[in-house]
């Protein structure tokens, strides 16, 4: 039972301080799903924080835990000694609660560390989250779980090209698990073909079409690594289906393997590997070193590490460089443009895949988007990019975000992938800032919900799992909270200018620069920067309603100078008569 | 970021080649053709062209791209001949504005020419410099408008019961790099002044610059010569009576910018720093700042980063790291943060000095005085602050930015660029506290070290006077100036809580940022392809333009309106209409810009009522231009050559004068070339035309032209299709006023709206 987890309900009277404030006489109270600090505002008022046990990344008391070191420390201490416990979130802020009283601190640590424990993403039980006992509180205008179905995906590909079905091969998730049900499939390729694919493919991730580029007709296709196998094996069915998506313009293509060409012989070795030149002969094959998940854990970690880092000693340009953070922001940038460049300018289909083709195959195909489509730059293009290639794609959010940049979990299985694609939207945001739809405000809540979220969104691995546990009814969808105009004026770009141009960022390394208002914002005083942008708001505003106003005057003098002409001619004899000028 | 100076330099001599070449005499340019350029985004890609080499400028055309290169001389730091390759003999030419390129010139003889040339085009003396033979273009006039120290010590409410002026260095007697006159505690005696002035290094003795709301102050010198054993009764004294002019505290800050190590060697040549033990209530406190020496390799190493082909990142941040610019950066930003705190939150009094007290104290004073004095932050405020803590102080702007040629290579160091730097920085933390934009102050930057205006020429106001450059040159304030719409930031929120205040950021390593435009302004490849604050600009010049276009409007269609309602004689009808259409108008005053346009609510009441004279005279020529030429109203038109008024008919008109303003402004991004085929990069300043709405290089737009449809007889950006094609309307209505039965006398009816 949870509940018996909780060795202390309540510890009142503790000091609950963050990087720029701190709350002295605040209470903090243990319940079911999170914690609830109760602290005093400047102004007098109590204000609640509630900090979820799934937003809670790791917890670091200053004091010793063991029984043994407790007889070591003074059995009453002076009320200058606190005992602090330090929360890491994984939305990076920093908390810490400064409780008075040994005991109950060493409790309070105990009870913490046990519920997070308890919701970690592997071993937990799914139901129990906090998305499943959510209810929402507002009105839903669009369902975000049918906002984006593969019909109307499907209608915008007919547009461009007629030789795509919808197929249902994979009804019940029979021949793929992490697949959604009904799939984009090239007509001419009949479902057994799918099936035979899927076998040969790891984990039935079979080559699917990602984007179809309208004006070369040339695709990215993704899928996961073949089971050649050190014997070199072959699926016919295989090669039918990735030579289905060439183009009838140009018959050759681009197969892009994430992985390092070391790597991709010890996959062989495992039974994996990748598509034999002699079998595939229409593709020529590209590698690009993009590292695995848990090396990425670990950069990420070492650089909220160096951005926490508040010691003079270190110096901070090598610790961000020690990270290698930037670096993999670069390669991945540089990635997506080499697809980018593939489609647009050589109009030559891509294959991107790495071996599960569920994380940096997924980084590489939507961001490649992103600098192809003018559509995935807009709100709802960019929430239905989300949707299609990383939670249908299946993107195992669950076990990639059950840990950030603080923790670690006991299996290794979490990994900051989805924050180096936001991470690396932000970088074009920033290099092209009229031509985003959308402010870095979208892009930092979605970085919150991946990680901890009242919503169902991105709890489940993939979409077997969402179904399984009746997702969809039983959770609310971030896209329901997000697509209200009160949410969505707050994500809006007032510089944006819809821009139909390929983008093409520099990935030169002084271009690359780091997320401050991401990693830093629980660090540095925002204040100044969210009223520039407000000012900014208001500049854009007064020139719109200024062009609106200008332009009902234009009409209105041309409506009068209409009536002017009309009653002169009508009236000329009158004031002819009426030479009297009026009198001053 | 953006080419100011090459613009300006272009605006200066001519837009096109041919006048630059008559410009010239003949024998007073050099030309090497087929001249190789590396691509410094591609490494690989080379543009060919043409060097002319002139007595002012380094031009390099290449004709294909349509893309000139203009160097003023100054600028140029360096020019190092490479080894010979294959292509030919490669020249690298590296400026003081953080240019480098390298030229690849075929014939080996030419290359030696141009470099020896270079080199010996180097202003070899003061007297020589760019400024004395700069001309500068029309509406630039030599006006220096008179900076008096006194007027900014006046502010501050100095002199007053605690501080008084000193004369007694009038004629730099006392000490030759301080102003001529000073602020020093009332109750010092001359005597005490002269003996701590001796006591002092180079005669820099403790006098006032800024004294804060509070009482607490700011004085600065040099260190004292006081090395193993020395003291100076005086010199203690005087500190004394500046201790004792703040009553709130009973203790003051003796602030040494330098690192400890260096002000303890420093007592081996018999100076140092103050004695605890023989100044009383004194907290003496090192600011670790290195010397200038460690701040030239610094940046030495800084730009090698710049110049690095192609770096990986991680080699990239390892070699900015190496450069510890930054970390100066932060030593420096420190130093004014602790003296900021001082004064504001301890109240106490702090005396800043260095080795001479003209550099690293000359930044820790105008920086702290920044943070602490909101004024400072506008851009009048800035400039008061530099005339004051660097040019009146005495910063050695000669020596520091290698004006000439004789100057020692070891007096050189990015000194004021730290400063601008860090003023940059803090705009970075407080977006909207600062009037000024990045373009400002890159401009100063670059100004600094152009010799073009005579501001920043020698190394002390005394220079200044004895080379007489009030009368001899131009002043960089003056260009400001002229220029200010340029330099504006648009989000500048001057009412704002904290910008109003005091601003004591915290600065953690990591809030310093590289600054990009800065010091890769020349490698367009690499900077943002579409730029927030240049779209900002834009917006608040069409918000402008658009503000002027609807107050012509309303007055048009009052103008209709009463020759509608004339006939029905109601004036009600007009009244209502009018405030109808004022609650409709967005509410001007509500906007924080300062350069708004009066709102039009006072002015249509105003002409709403009987009596005004501008409203019934206009009646009055309504009736009788109803009564001659029905379809015809009068006109107020101005062109620019005169400020006459005419009539036309009506539609004909307000066709004309709709016409003449756009709408909708072209985004920023779209043009990727000006119609002169000149690439534009993101960097570069672009001008919308205001009459099509099209984006021009600053080549081709014009300055000085009305606008019919603008209700400010002011001018405005235009470009050169459109000046043509307004002069030849303006020409046609000429006629057609001509032809026209009914002419009316000049009224004086636009210069009194424009007034109200």
């Amino acid at each position: 039972m949870v509940t018996d987890l909780i060795k202390i309900p309540c510890v009142r009277n503790l000091v609950f301080r963050d990087h720029l404030q701190a709350y002295p006489e605040s209470i903090i109270n243990v319940t079911l799903h999170n914690v609830i600090v109760t602290h005093k505002q400047p102004d007098g008022n109590y204000k609640e924080l509630w900090i979820f046990y799934t937003n809670m990344d790791a917890i670091q008391p200053k004091f010793p835990m063991k029984t043994e070191f407790r007889s070591q420390l003074p059995l009453s201490p002076s009320l200058a000694s606190v005992y602090t416990i330090v929360l890491r979130l994984k939305t990076l802020e920093t908390c810490y609660f400064d409780v008075p009283v040994l005991d109950d601190a060493i409790k309070l640590a105990e009870s913490l560390d046990a519920l997070i424990a308890n919701t970690d993403g592997l071993t937990c039980d799914v139901t129990f989250l906090f998305p499943f006992c959510f209810s929402r509180d507002f009105d839903v205008i669009q369902d975000g779980w049918t906002a984006f179905s593969v019909e109307s995906e499907y209608s915008r590909l007919q547009a461009i090209s007629d030789e795509w079905r919808i197929s249902d091969v994979n009804k019940d998730f029979a021949i793929c698990e992490t697949y959604p049900e009904r799939l984009v499939v090239p007509k001419s390729i009949s479902d057994d073909y799918l099936k035979r694919s899927a076998a040969f493919r790891a984990h039935n991730r079979f080559p699917l079409l990602c984007y179809l580029h309208k004006s070369s007709k040339s695709c990215i296709i993704r899928s996961s690594q073949p089971l050649v196998g050190p014997s070199v094996r072959r699926c016919k069915e295989d090669e039918s289906v990735v030579n289905a998506m060439l183009t009838q313009r140009n018959k050759k293509g681009w197969i892009l393997d994430t992985r390092h060409p070391n790597i991709i012989k010890s996959a062989q070795s495992k039974g994996g590997g990748c598509e034999p030149d002699q079998y595939y002969a229409l593709w020529r094959r590209l590698n690009w070193n993009l590292e695995k998940h848990n090396l990425l854990q670990e950069s990420f970690m070492k650089l909220m590490d160096a951005c926490i880092d508040q010691s003079e000693k270190d110096r901070w340009l090598s610790k961000l460089e020690g990270s290698n953070w930037l670096l993999h922001v670069k390669e991945t940038l540089k990635t997506a443009c080499t697809v980018a460049q593939t489609i647009d300018c050589e109009e030559t289909s891509v294959l991107v895949h790495g071996s599960d083709g569920w994380d940096t195959t997924l980084l590489v195909t939507s961001l490649a988007q992103i600098l192809l489509d003018p559509d995935c730059r807009t709100i709802t293009g960019f929430e239905a990019l989300i949707e299609r290639e990383w939670i249908q794609a299946g993107h195992p959010f669950r076990t990639r975000c059950t840990r950030s940049a603080f923790g670690r979990s006991s299996h290794g299985y979490e990994s900051p992938i989805f924050t180096l694609f936001l991470d690396c939207t932000w970088q074009l945001l920033q290099q092209f800032a009229c031509s985003f739809e959308f402010n870095d405000t979208l892009l930092i809540e979605l970085f919150e919900h991946a990680y901890s979220s009242k919503f169902g969104t991105f709890i489940f691995n993939n979409e077997k799992e969402k179904k399984k546990y009746n997702g969809i009814k039983q959770t609310v969808s971030l896209w329901s909270y997000f697509n209200r105009p009160e949410i969505l004026h707050t994500f809006l770009n007032p510089f944006y200018e819809p821009n139909p141009n390929v983008l093409w960022p520099s990935v030169a390394a002084p271009s690359i620069v780091l997320w401050r208002s991401l990693y830093l914002r629980f660090y540095e005083n925002q204040t100044p920067q969210r009223e520039a942008w407000d000012e900014y708001l208001l500049i854009k505003e007064k020139e719109m309603q200024l062009r609106s106003y200008v332009n009902k005057l234009r009409q209105e003098l041309l409506e009068l100078e209409r009536k002017c002409t009309e009653k002169a001619s009508n009236t000329t004899s009158i004031i002819k008569t009426e030479k009297d000028p009026v009198t001053i | 970021m953006n080419r100011q100076l090459f613009i300006e330099v272009l605006r200066q001599i001519s837009s096109t080649f041919d006048l630059f070449k008559s410009f010239l005499s003949h024998e007073d340019y050099l030309k090497v053709e087929n001249v190789l350029v590396i691509d410094r985004a591609n490494n690989r890609q080379y543009v060919s062209g043409t060097i002319y080499l002139t007595a002012t400028h380094l031009l390099f055309d290449d004709p294909e791209n349509k893309r000139q290169t203009w160097i003023l001389l100054p600028l140029i730091s360096s020019a190092d001949k490479l080894p010979t390759t294959q292509q030919g003999c490669p020249l690298r030419v590296r400026t003081k504005h953080f240019l480098s390129i390298e030229f690849i010139i075929p014939k080996e003889r030419d290359c030696t020419d141009l470099h020896a040339t270079l080199n010996q085009l180097k202003c070899d003396s003061i007297e020589k410099l760019y400024c004395f033979n700069y001309v500068a273009p029309t509406y630039l006039e030599k006006v220096w408008d008179p900076f008096l120290l006194a007027t900014e010590y006046m502010r501050m409410g100095v002199p007053n019961r605690e501080w008084r002026t000193e004369t007694c260095n009038s004629s730099f007697e006392m000490c030759d790099t301080y102003p001529s006159l000073f602020y020093v505690p009332t109750s010092t005696t001359k005597a005490m002044l002269i003996a701590s002035s001796k006591f002092r290094s180079r005669g820099r003795l403790p006098v006032l610059t800024y004294l804060h709301p509070n009482g607490a102050s700011i004085t600065r010198c040099s260190q004292p010569l006081s090395g193993f054993s020395q003291r100076c009764v005086e010199d203690e004294q005087l500190l004394q009576c500046i201790l004792k002019t703040n009553s709130q505290s009973s203790t003051m800050y003796i602030i040494d910018t330098r690192p400890r190590i260096n002000a303890v060697a420093n007592r081996a040549a018999g100076k140092g720093y103050e004695n605890e033990d023989h100044y009383s209530n004194i907290q003496f406190k090192f600011c670790p700042i290195e010397n200038i020496h460690v701040m030239r390799g610094s940046l030495q190493k800084l730009l090698e980063t710049c110049e690095m082909k192609n770096p990986s990142m991680n080699q990239y941040l390892n070699s900015l790291d190496n450069s510890s610019w930054l970390q100066h950066i932060k030593a420096v930003l420190d130093a004014a943060i602790f003296i900021a705190r001082a004064v504001e939150v301890e109240k106490k009094n702090v005396l800043v000095h260095c080795s001479d007290g003209w550099d690293r104290t000359a930044q820790c004073c105008s920086l702290s005085e920044l943070l602490l004095c909101p004024s400072y932050r506008s851009i009048h405020g800035f400039r008061m602050l530099i005339e004051k803590e660097w040019l009146s102080f005495g910063h050695k702007f000669g020596d520091r930015c290698g004006h000439t040629r004789v100057t020692d290579i070891k007096e050189q160091s990015p000194i004021f660029l730290q400063f601008i730097e860090i003023v940059w920085q803090l705009t970075q933390i407080y977006p909207s506290a600062f009037e000024f934009n990045e373009r400002f102050l890159i401009s100063l930057h670059d100004h600094c070290h152009s010799c073009q205006y005579g501001n920043f020429i020698g190394n002390c106001e005394k220079d200044r006077l004895d080379l007489r450059v009030k009368e001899r040159t131009y002043s960089y304030w003056n260009y400001v100036l002229q220029n200010v719409n340029d330099f504006k930031n648009p989000a500048f929120r001057p009412q704002s809580a904290y910008a109003s205040e005091v601003l004591i950021p915290t600065l953690n390593t990591q809030t310093l940022k590289f600054w990009l435009n800065m010091y890769h302004r020349f490698d367009s490849s690499l900077l943002p392809k579409e730029n927030i604050s240049n779209t900002l600009t834009n917006l608040v010049d069409h918000t402008a333009a658009l503000n002027d276009h609807a107050r012509l409007l309303e007055k048009r269609i009052r103008e209709l309106r009463s020759v509608l309602d004339n006939g029905l004689s109601s004036y009600e009808n007009i009244q209502n209409h009018v405030s109808q259409s004022t609650k409709i108008l967005p509410d001007h005053d509500s906007s924080s810009n300062g350069n708004e346009l009066p709102s039009s609510t006072i002015e249509t009441k105003q002409s709403s009522a009987p009596t005004s004279s501008c409203d019934v005279e206009s009646e009055i020529r309504d009736d009788q231009s109803l009564s001659g030429q029905p379809s015809s109203i009068p006109v107020t038109l101005q062109h620019q050559s005169s400020t006459e008024i005419n009539e036309i008919p009506c539609n004909e008109r307000i066709a004309f004068e709709l016409n003449s303003v756009a709408l909708d402004w072209r985004s920023y991004r779209t043009p990727f070339q000006c119609m002169c085929a000149l690439p534009m990069d993101s960097a570069q300043r672009k001008h919308v035309c205001w009459r099509c709405g099209e984006n021009f290089c600053s080549r081709c737009i014009e300055h000085g032209v009305r606008l019919p449809g603008l209700y400010s007889n002011s001018a405005a950006p235009v470009c050169k299709t459109c000046t043509r094609s307004i002069k030849s309307s303006l020409s046609m209505i000429e006629c057609s006023k001509n032809l026209s039965t009914v002419t009316m006398k000049p009224s004086s009816l636009t210069d009194d709206e424009n007034q109200i």
